[in-house]
């Protein structure tokens, strides 16, 4: 597998760990939309959080969560409406949110 | 946490304190500047950024605001980079917030840290100094220039490192040696140069001494232009106020060169006929100087002054009586000063020889009274002194130079004449007297008021025309050190009106 991917699930993995020990209950993983992907469907309390999890091994190229742009917001919205209308149609308390995880362990690539 | 760092902008002439507020939150990263900002400032984010990164700082993570106060006065100037900077770096502890309280900071930022010299400088340390923020940073260009103002302790800096330095207290200010302000170029053209046109030169002196207005007709060739660069060599040296009145407005043009520190010279404009009514009296959006702002405290020359376009003459016409120029934009009121000694040249028609006696006019009857008219319009209001440019002879030609009226002795006629209406306890120049002082400080006796009466209704004068004359009279009157207007002084007063009464010019 390429680098980024190893490392972009590995991130996503070590995410949904976290999120559960934080009390969030999974919805789904990995959701893909027309328009757009969300990479963690998690819910807490009533809310809905719709999460882009951001791995970097290194900050040469910024903070991870800098990496979340208006493009790729204007996606998840995209892709949160979908998700909304087919299967938690009414759902009105949503939050989008960033989970940025830097790492300075360098992965072997398999 | 917020965190607040001192500065200043400027509109027009006029400084105004600056707060930058800067507020780091939790959430999706996001950079925003809010406080009426000029795409200017809002591109300081870019520049900001990569200063910090490259510098070798952290950058705050999180949901950045950066706020402008007063936030409804609009701002523009890329001196805000700094100031901008050093706040987001008190949110990540590089700065020690207690020492960048009581500072000022002024300075752009270049993509590798380093501080670029900005406009503007001397307004807005004038102001910071006056609302007693006594140290102040700026950029290394712009130091002799901020340096002018007393009682502030200019810090200069190259680079954002150094800056951080410099407020954490581990780098102590870095010694600038104090510049020696000099004489100015003691090198003028000199009076002395000019073959004949005596009479020229006189009208002049005396439209320097009393800050007349004066405009030289005559055929191309007979040295109006001459004349004319060399005016400034008859000047009195500028005050240091005026000094500082014309440098701030060079400051925020962004004429002063680098490491310049004063205008010293009384500035000489003389814009081209072609150019545009907003490079004449500035404009813009955010409104810069135009060139009769730029003459503040000097000369403004307009060569063939009849050449110049309706538009460009109309929107002289108000500054120029005013001295001062008023600019509104977006509910904001912008303004700029210029007095000025006008100084204006033209031919006598369109081809330049009418009523000459070397070549034959070609121009029709219709062309000369249009070229008349432009000289009778508006601009015409200001000027007191109007002069015909004699033909020069040959022998004259041939004759050594410095023979006649040297720019030393014009100099000293002016100095006598400006002295000597001071001591009567007049402070303004003799051409922006009102009429009550008119009335006051220029009597005339018996025999003076018998040639006015005749000369009034012989050259059909208006009384406008009429204060003009005892204006300039008067003028006349001070340089020969007279209390009294007496005939000869009057005499030569009409002589620099006749040419226009008699070719029907107001």
């Amino acid at each position: 597998m390429e680098y980024s991917k190893c490392l972009g699930s590995f991130g996503e993995e070590f995410a949904v760990r976290v999120l559960m020990e934080m009390g969030f209950v999974i919805h789904d993983t990995n959701y893909k939309a027309r328009h757009g992907e969300i990479d963690i469907i998690a819910k807490k309390g009533s809310t809905l959080h719709f999460i882009e999890v951001k791995t970097r091994s290194t900050d040469s190229c910024g903070a991870p969560e800098d990496a979340v742009d208006d493009r790729k917001l204007e996606r998840m919205k995209a892709a949160a409406d979908d998700y909304i209308r087919r299967k938690r149609p009414g759902w009105r308390d949503i939050s989008f949110d960033v989970f940025a995880i830097s790492t300075d362990v360098i992965w072997d690539v398999a | 946490m917020l965190s607040r760092i001192t500065t200043a902008i400027y509109t027009g002439i006029e400084g105004h304190i600056t707060v930058v507020e800067i507020s780091v939150a939790k959430g999706v990263p996001r950079f925003s500047i809010v406080g009426l900002p000029s795409t200017g400032i809002l591109e300081s984010r870019e520049r900001v950024r990569s200063s910090i990164v490259n510098c070798g700082y952290e950058f705050p993570r999180g949901k950045i605001t950066v706020n402008l106060i007063p936030a409804n006065l609009r701002k523009t100037g890329s001196h805000l980079d700094l100031p901008i900077a050093v706040g987001l770096l008190v949110q990540t502890g590089a700065v020690n917030p207690l020492n960048a309280e009581s500072i000022g900071i002024l300075g752009e930022l270049a993509l590798d840290g380093r501080v670029n010299g900005v406009d503007g400088v001397l307004p807005m340390v004038i102001k910071l100094n006056q609302i007693g923020i006594k140290r102040i940073i700026v950029p290394a260009d712009n130091y002799y220039e901020a340096s002018l103002v007393d009682g502030a302790e200019i810090v200069p800096c190259s680079t954002l490192r150094e800056c951080i330095g410099l407020i954490n207290g581990i780098l102590l200010p870095r010694r600038i040696e104090p510049r020696n302000e000099g004489i100015s170029d003691p090198f003028h053209m000199d009076f002395n140069q000019i073959f004949g046109q005596e009479n020229a030169k006189r009208a002049i002196a005396v439209a320097v001494t009393g800050r007349h207005g004066i405009l030289m007709v005559g055929s191309p060739g007979c040295g109006k232009t001459m004349l004319a660069k060399r005016i400034p060599s008859i000047m009195p040296d500028m005050s240091r106020e005026e000094m500082l009145e014309t440098s701030i407005i060079y400051s925020v043009a962004g004429r002063l060169n680098i490491g310049e520190a004063l205008v010293k010279d009384r500035p000489f404009r003389s814009p081209h006929s072609s150019i545009s009514p907003a490079g004449l009296i500035g404009g813009g959006s955010y409104p810069v100087p135009g060139e009769l702002s730029l003459a503040h405290n000097g000369i403004l020359f307009l060569d063939e002054i009849g050449e110049f376009s309706r538009s460009s003459i109309e929107a002289m016409r108000t500054p120029v009586e005013d001295g001062f120029i008023n600019h509104f934009r977006h509910g904001y009121q912008y303004y700029y000063p210029c007095r000025f000694s006008l100084v204006m040249a033209s031919n006598p028609c369109k081809c330049g020889y009418y009523g000459s006696d070397v070549k034959m006019c070609t121009c029709t009857e219709r062309e000369v009274e249009q070229y008349r008219r432009k000289l009778s319009g508006p601009m015409m209001d200001r000027v007191d002194i109007k002069i015909e440019m004699e033909k020069v002879e040959y022998k004259e030609i041939s004759g050594e130079f410095g023979e006649g009226l040297s720019s030393a002795d014009m100099a000293q006629m002016v100095r006598k004449g400006r002295a000597f209406a001071l001591s009567e306890g007049r402070t303004r120049p003799n051409g922006e007297l009102s009429e009550e002082d008119v009335k006051m400080h220029c009597v005339l006796d018996d025999s003076c008021r018998s040639l006015m009466e005749k000369a009034y209704d012989r050259l059909k004068l208006s009384p406008r025309s009429y204060i003009k004359i005892l204006k300039v009279a008067r003028t006349i009157a001070d340089i020969e050190e007279c209390r009294d207007i007496n005939e000869t002084h009057l005499a030569e007063a009409l002589s620099y009106r006749i040419f226009s009464e008699t070719d029907g010019a107001a």
